[in-house]
């Protein structure tokens, strides 16, 4: 049954797993809070909206009432999930933590930091060129094309441009543990985004 | 840092401390090695030149350095790292910074004068306090 659980990314640490170190990514899911069901019946679809993330004091009047008519208190966002297993599917209701099986792998979604508009070295992780020997354009990308006979630039052509800030799906990471107590995810490895920033958590 | 990496590091961390040693230090680092299924004891003996504290106490780390062969060798290694099972301080160092990386350019005899003058910390906290006494 698939799971989802939104957090906040606290950030990086690292844990002895026996005698390794291992690098870990702390996430806090603060119990995501179910604000609307969907049903098949009346949306076609079977599915929770719930309030994720971090809590809020100020929400504009529309999104606000979403809120107060499922009595919820403000939070980061609204996002619709899988309905998880186990839970009574009513406005009020919650998701924490204790729907994740820590034996088995998650896939963890984020928006990835912004780099702005980014050269092709940072971006497509081009070589650049020579740094001396009077050399100029050391970042530039070179050579990005032939000349008369495709007459154009190949469709798809890396090259310089916006980077980050989209979401990003990191597979099959393991989680090292679980405290239910403070809602804390510890995934291995590396997660998109900011600390601070909102992930999603989700298990098969 | 988040307050709560903490609750995530804690059962990382070591169980009996290290034992105190500080930069200048000559120490004995004893490092469990596994050969095979067979674990042994490996001594590792030299001047630490630096602990760092990381971005948080679990990633806190010492650096060990020695002569073997007439070749500076260097080993650095996390405070909470498992593999070591204890410090040991031969002898201390007197030195008067946090980094020691001048050790590096150094050769033969260089390498060791800082740490002739070894100090003792009783004698010290005694100073401490009747330095102390002067003052109030």
């Amino acid at each position: 049954m698939a799971v989802a659980l939104y957090g906040t990314k606290l950030g990086m640490t690292r844990v002895y797993d026996g005698e390794e170190a291992v690098p870990v990514t702390v996430i806090q899911c603060l119990p995501n809070e179910v604000v609307e069901v969907k049903t098949p019946e009346k949306h076609g679809f079977a599915a929770l909206k719930v309030a994720v993330g971090r809590r809020r004091r100020k929400l504009n009047k529309p999104i606000a009432g979403e809120y107060q008519k499922a009595k919820v208190a403000f939070r980061e966002a609204l996002r619709e999930v899988p309905v998880a297993p186990g839970i009574e599917a009513k406005p009020g209701a919650q998701l924490t933590v204790a729907l994740l099986d820590a034996s088995k792998r998650c896939d963890v979604v984020g928006i990835s930091k912004g780099r702005g508009f980014a050269g092709v070295m940072k971006r497509h992780n081009f070589a650049g060129q020579y740094a001396s020997h009077g050399h100029m354009g050391e970042r530039r990308p070179g050579s990005i094309g032939a000349r008369m006979d495709p007459a154009r630039i190949d469709p798809g052509h890396p090259m310089a441009g916006h980077y980050g800030h989209e979401r990003v799906t990191v597979r099959n990471l393991r989680i090292m543990s679980i405290d239910p107590e403070n809602h804390l995810v510890v995934v291995k490895g590396a997660v998109p985004g900011p600390n601070g920033g909102l992930v999603e958590i989700k298990q098969a | 840092m988040h307050p709560l990496l903490d609750t995530v590091t804690r059962a990382s961390r070591r169980k009996e401390p290290l034992g105190e040693f500080r930069v200048g230090d000559t120490v004995d680092v004893h490092c469990r090695i596994k050969e095979g299924d067979k674990e042994r004891i490996q001594i590792f003996t030299g001047t630490v030149i630096a602990k760092k504290r990381g971005h948080g106490a679990i990633n806190a780390s010492f650096t060990v350095r020695r002569i073997v062969a007439g070749e500076g060798v260097e080993r650095t290694w996390p405070i909470d790292c498992p593999r070591i099972a204890k410090v040991e301080v031969v002898r201390h160092g007197r030195v008067r910074r946090a980094k020691l990386y001048y050790l590096r350019g150094r050769v033969g005899k260089a390498t060791k004068v800082k740490e002739l003058l070894e100090h003792n910390p009783a004698e010290k906290a005694e100073a401490v306090e009747k330095a102390a006494d002067k003052k109030g």
